[in-house]
């Protein structure tokens, strides 16, 4: 097996269970494969799961049991730190609610990572106009959050996401809070990015519409996996 | 943390610097204030101890030291004095004297019986003004303040009397030979020891006058042995008004140690809520930036910047504060520069230790806490204990996890209720590190969970005990390694007890077998 038929993202045995007056696994038993260079939505219901799955595939939550392998390297055991490096390298993170940092605008939220990262802060700053310029926000670059509206919030997210050329792009719910013309520049973005640079996407939504886009249809059913459907987009 | 992380990391702690910027002014306004306020009151406590003692004057006494012992006690004979510390030549020269209370027409006086040959007392050390000294029993001198506020003159005659332990009156009088002036601090009439012994019943020494070798040896080292000698006894000594002085001033003052104390409370508790109520209404800020890869240090970092920049800032603006308001105090210029150092670093310090304390809390909540608990979970536990083994392992328990080969784990049960949750059941599978229990304690700040030891089965679980055993796939997993003697401790005494029983089964049956032959 070649390195690119190995999954870029893997999931062994997961599960997570929270206390809700009784032990209810809100991930229980996922087994899921996601290949470089796919896009993988998740869909489900609201309380299937998805958002758990997500949160702990970016190391955003630990596990109860079970494996995470981003680029074979398993992210469960790792420490804090050792996490927060593997997020910096590997893993781009869209939220939501956007969650751009309020007192930083358009153009020092996509730098942000980059800075963190040790990148010399010419080179950051190139490459954080290059992405604002891709989702189509250089006039905006130099406004804060607050002065810009969500589908812009959501593209600067998008912006962020990339800065670090990670792995793997989680993304959890980035339509959800958009209109219908807003989010189809939103999954359009993503189409592009997943085309031009090869970007492996895992998306979870409960807008069922947006499985034309992906690779793999991953649907869940109270945390467990219901269907694995792979696809030509 | 490369230079370029650090750097942008201090470029975004600034920027959340002036986005914080009120907060921040609060903790800058209460360690300005209370550093000053700590300093100027310390200053001001110091200057008037300063004024306090120096408005106490040294006494005039004709010898270094003079011990009182109390009613009942004697003095020491000089050479029975015990060992000081240090030479004990230091004594240059002791003399005895008894001290008796004498009841006149005049009142009470108290009379010092002393020798003829007394070192301290003589023509040469007190001025006598008139008359003559001590030659024989009977005289009485006076000091000359007193003899004119008893109208006495030189050949009038002084009649009194001593009481003893029973009322008993001793009469006696004597005639006043000479008077002195008051040159120094203190005003005694005197007679001859003679004539004290007689006076008094089992009359001995109560006074003890010393004269001590002052070029090699401080008071203190004189009085630190006299003090070990006569642990009841009363001193008096030239500067003992000044040690007095001190010490009066020091319980005045004491209340206002407390104040300072209350003021760094004060200020740390302000600090403390304003960074909490901060983190706060930052947890999302914070779970952004950890989900972006900035690392708990470098978050620490951010915060401890944030906040102890400004923590800085008020320590050197309330140094300021202290000179411009010192100009505008009458004591200030007298505090010395040395004190006021020392208040200052003393402030300083206390303000970094109740700074370090105030931003802690929440610089470590923001440490421990994963993206999820900062965006989602109302509690965040700081400690974290992950538990795969016995932590207490009971004995019995031991054995069986031995003789049975099933690992065990204990949860904490209140009541046969597990405080937390149960994740297993008893034939569900488990695989190692599996979480199968997790509670939360202490308001969340605490989170305790317990990880299957082995690949296994769920073999049994006791609800009363909180304990969970554990079969293992595979028979050759082994077992935590519990220290050798507990473990061999318990097979011995389980091994006596098996054979305990066995003997008693098998007395029991010969005792049945021998019944059923009968």
């Amino acid at each position: 097996m070649s390195l690119s038929d190995r999954p870029i993202l893997e999931t062994i045995n997961l599960n997570k269970a929270f206390y809700l007056g009784e032990a209810v696994y809100a991930v229980n038993n996922v087994n899921i494969q996601v290949m470089p260079g796919e896009i993988a939505i998740i869909v489900g219901p609201s309380g299937s799961g998805k958002s758990t799955l997500l949160s702990l595939l970016g190391g955003l939550d630990r596990p109860i049991s079970g494996d995470i392998l981003i680029n074979d390297q398993s992210i469960v055991k790792l420490n804090e730190d050792q996490l927060a490096l593997m997020r910096r390298k590997n893993i781009g993170y869209v939220f939501q609610f956007f969650n751009l940092i309020p007192h930083l605008s358009a153009l020092e939220n996509v730098e942000l990572p980059m800075s963190i990262a040790s990148m010399s802060r010419k080179e950051a700053r190139e490459r954080a106009r290059y992405l604002l310029d891709e989702v189509g926000l250089t006039p905006r670059a130099h406004h804060r959050p607050d002065q810009l509206s969500g589908g812009e919030q959501q593209r600067v997210a998008i912006a962020r996401s990339l800065a670090n050329r990670p792995a793997v792009v989680l993304a959890d719910e980035p339509t959800g809070n958009l209109d219908s013309k807003t989010r189809d520049m939103v999954i359009d973005l993503f189409c592009r990015f997943n085309k031009t640079e090869r970007q492996t996407f895992v998306l979870i939504t409960h807008d069922t519409s947006l499985t034309q886009y992906a690779h793999r249809v991953i649907t869940m059913k109270d945390g467990r996996i219901n269907t694995i459907e792979v696809q030509n987009p | 943390m490369s230079s370029q992380q650090l750097f942008a990391v201090t470029r975004l702690a600034c920027k959340n610097m002036v986005r914080w910027r009120w907060r921040l002014a609060t903790i800058f306004l209460l360690v300005a204030g209370s550093f000053s306020l700590f300093v100027l009151y310390s200053s001001m406590l110091s200057v008037s101890a300063q004024i306090g003692v120096a408005q106490t004057e040294e006494l005039s006494l004709p010898y270094d030291l003079m011990v009182m012992v109390e009613e009942g006690d004697r003095i020491i004979p000089e050479k029975e004095l015990p060992t000081p510390r240090f030479r004990r030549d230091i004594l240059e020269f002791g003399e005895e004297a008894l001290a008796l209370s004498f009841y006149t027409n005049f009142g009470r006086q108290e009379i010092f019986g002393i020798s003829e040959q007394s070192h301290f007392f003589k023509v040469d050390t007190v001025h006598l003004i008139e008359g003559q000294w001590l030659q024989k029993t009977g005289e009485m001198v006076l000091p000359l303040s007193l003899a004119k506020s008893y109208n006495l003159k030189v050949g009038d005659f002084v009649q009194g009397y001593t009481l003893n332990k029973n009322g008993v009156q001793l009469r006696a009088t004597f005639v006043l030979v000479g008077l002195y002036e008051n040159t120094f601090d203190w005003q005694h009439a005197f007679i001859l020891r003679s004539d004290a012994n007689q006076l008094v019943f089992n009359a001995q020494s109560n006074r003890f006058f010393v004269e001590y070798d002052r070029s090699e040896a401080e008071l203190i080292h004189l009085l630190e042995w006299m003090k070990s000698a006569y642990p009841k006894a009363t001193f008096l000594y030239p500067t003992v008004t000044l040690v007095m002085g001190n010490d009066l001033l020091k319980q005045i003052f004491q209340p206002g140690q407390w104040l300072l104390i209350l003021i760094f409370m004060f200020m740390g508790i302000g600090v403390l809520t304003v960074s909490l109520i901060t983190f706060l209404e930052r947890r999302r800020e914070l779970a952004v930036m950890k989900s972006i890869g900035v690392s708990n240090a470098q978050i620490v970092y951010a915060l401890s910047l944030e906040q102890g920049s400004a923590g800085l800032f008020g320590v050197l603006s309330g140094a300021v504060l202290i000179f411009r308001l010192g100009r505008r105090i009458s004591w200030f210029s007298q505090v010395s520069s040395s004190n006021l150092s020392l208040y200052m670093l003393q402030g300083a310090l206390f303000t970094l230790l109740v700074m370090i304390i105030g931003i802690s809390f929440p610089t470590i909540l923001a440490k421990v806490a994963t993206v999820n608990q900062l965006l989602f979970a109302r509690n965040i536990p700081i400690i974290i204990t992950r538990i795969d083994h016995l932590a207490k392992p009971s004995g019995w328990i031991l054995y069986r996890e031995m003789k049975e080969n099933l690992h065990f784990l204990k949860f904490d049960m209140v009541d046969g209720r597990l405080e937390g949750v149960l994740l297993k059941a008893v034939g569900d599978k488990v695989k190692r590190g599996e979480v199968i229990a997790t509670q939360e304690m202490y308001f969340g700040l605490r989170y305790h969970e317990w990880k299957a030891p082995c690949d296994g089965i769920v073999a049994e679980y006791n609800p009363n005990s909180g304990h969970m055993g554990i079969l293992p796939d595979d028979p050759q997993t082994p077992h935590y390694p519990y220290p050798e003697h507990i473990l061999q401790d318990e097979l011995h005494h389980q091994k006596q007890m098996e054979a305990g029983r066995a003997k008693a089964r098998a007395e029991k049956e010969l005792s049945e077998m021998s019944i059923g032959s009968k």
